[in-house]
């Protein structure tokens, strides 16, 4: 069966809705609570994880080492419980990261237009940002401090498989159109699907690994091999491919590792 | 000894029809293979196979035409699509039309036995074939 991406600008909004369906499917929940056990995972604190998620969710002015860092805790921890199917997932900005899967479905919960009048489209320092970054892509990754998500905006709906005004059709409405929709055979997990989480967990793996020593770095997978897209120069090239093949020896599943130098690192989506 | 599960692989390209026969033949299944679509059907409309699986993208009736074909004439038949084109809009519409599993190409030859095999415990005929894990580093 599915998994189940639920996020709102209003977090209890998200959270209630999460757990209702959760009960209703017998799924497993996963909230901000797991925070917790992240953080001991990972030796870091609740507060950082925390904070970390605050700056995704904001206008993202530069971010820094620890934001990118603590980013990447949340994403591998919620990537490897997302592997195992039938999750209901909220609070943990999955819906940045857990994208291209097609078994996983993405449902913003808006309320009273509140999404809308507390859209940071409506913020002119917001609307002054997105013109520069349609001016000036490169100075705009530059400022935001190469994070992988910088482009990424959570209320383009077009980020999301559904959309529900919680305050037009009501609770019970919202959350029986999210376990009908779930039920769908074309939301069945899939070979194809599979592989797309698989590749995109490797990769959140490796990239915790990376940020302990390198920044300014994108690592993608595809089925076992690593394609590392770092910021340096040719010189550098051959010593920073080394470090970086020889951290890859760590993750089993990494069978090859592809290091590319650039000077402009390419964008995820 | 019981009848072999019978296979019929449809792909526009020669490569993926020589490389998948044998392959899959090697776990006891028969197979035939069809490089055009129209061929494909006709021969659909004479066996009943037990699988068919399907590339998406092909001139004139696309894979997924082909997977609403049999899904309207067989309940039976279990339809795996391949596609080297492969994107969540179309994983999840053939998904929704009946298909039974979808791989994005290019894919290694134990990852279609498993979903062969998957697929003939689904019919109530299991195989006796065991995939080898090989690691390669």
């Amino acid at each position: 069966m599915s998994s189940i991406l639920v996020s709102s600008n209003v977090h209890t909004i998200a959270e209630n809705v999460a757990q209702k369906v959760t009960q209703q499917l017998e799924y497993t929940y996963i909230g901000t609570s797991f925070l917790a056990t992240i953080a001991n995972e990972f030796n870091t604190t609740v507060d950082k994880l925390q904070h970390a998620l605050n700056w995704l969710r904001s206008s993202k002015s530069v971010s820094n080492k620890s934001i990118e860092l603590n980013l990447a805790y949340i994403q591998q921890a919620v990537l490897e419980k997302l592997i195992h199917d039938n999750i209901v997932c909220d609070g943990l900005a999955a819906h940045f990261y857990a994208r291209g899967v097609s078994h996983i479905l993405n449902v913003r919960i808006i309320s009273e237009n509140k999404e809308i009048k507390n859209s940071p489209v409506n913020d002119k320092k917001f609307y002054l940002e997105n013109i520069r970054r349609i001016i000036d892509p490169i100075n705009i990754i530059r400022t935001s401090g190469f994070n992988q998500f910088s482009l990424v905006d959570e209320h383009d709906m077009a980020l999301y498989d559904i959309v529900l005004d919680i305050g037009k059709i009501g609770l019970d409405s919202t959350i029986n159109t999210i376990v009908l929709t779930a039920k769908k055979q074309k939301f069945k997990p899939m070979n194809y699907s599979r592989k797309t989480l698989d590749d995109i967990t490797l990769a959140s793996k490796f990239r915790v690994l990376l940020l302990s020593r390198f920044s300014n770095f994108r690592v993608s997978t595809d089925s076992g091999t690593a394609i590392v897209h770092i910021k340096c120069s040719k010189r550098q090239k051959a010593k920073v491919a080394e470090e970086i093949k020889v951290m890859a020896n760590r993750i089993p599943e990494i069978k090859f590792v592809e290091v590319h130098a650039v000077t402009k690192l390419p964008v995820l989506h | 000894m019981g009848k072999k599960p019978a296979i019929l692989i449809l792909d526009d390209e020669l490569i993926v029809c020589k490389r998948l026969k044998p392959a899959i033949e090697k776990m006891g299944c028969e197979v035939e293979t069809y490089l055009e679509s129209k061929s494909a059907l006709k021969r659909i409309d004479e066996k009943e196979f037990d699988i068919v699986i399907t590339d998406v993208r092909m001139d004139d009736i696309d894979g997924i035409q082909v997977l609403e074909y049999i899904r309207k004439n067989s309940d039976r038949t279990i339809v795996i699509i391949i596609t080297g084109y492969a994107m969540v809009s179309l994983a999840r519409e053939a998904m929704e039309k009946g298909a039974f599993d979808f791989i994005s190409k290019p894919f290694k030859p134990n990852e279609i036995r498993k979903v062969i095999l998957k697929a003939l415990d689904t019919l109530g005929i299991p195989l006796d074939y065991k995939i080898e894990n090989k690691h390669t580093r």
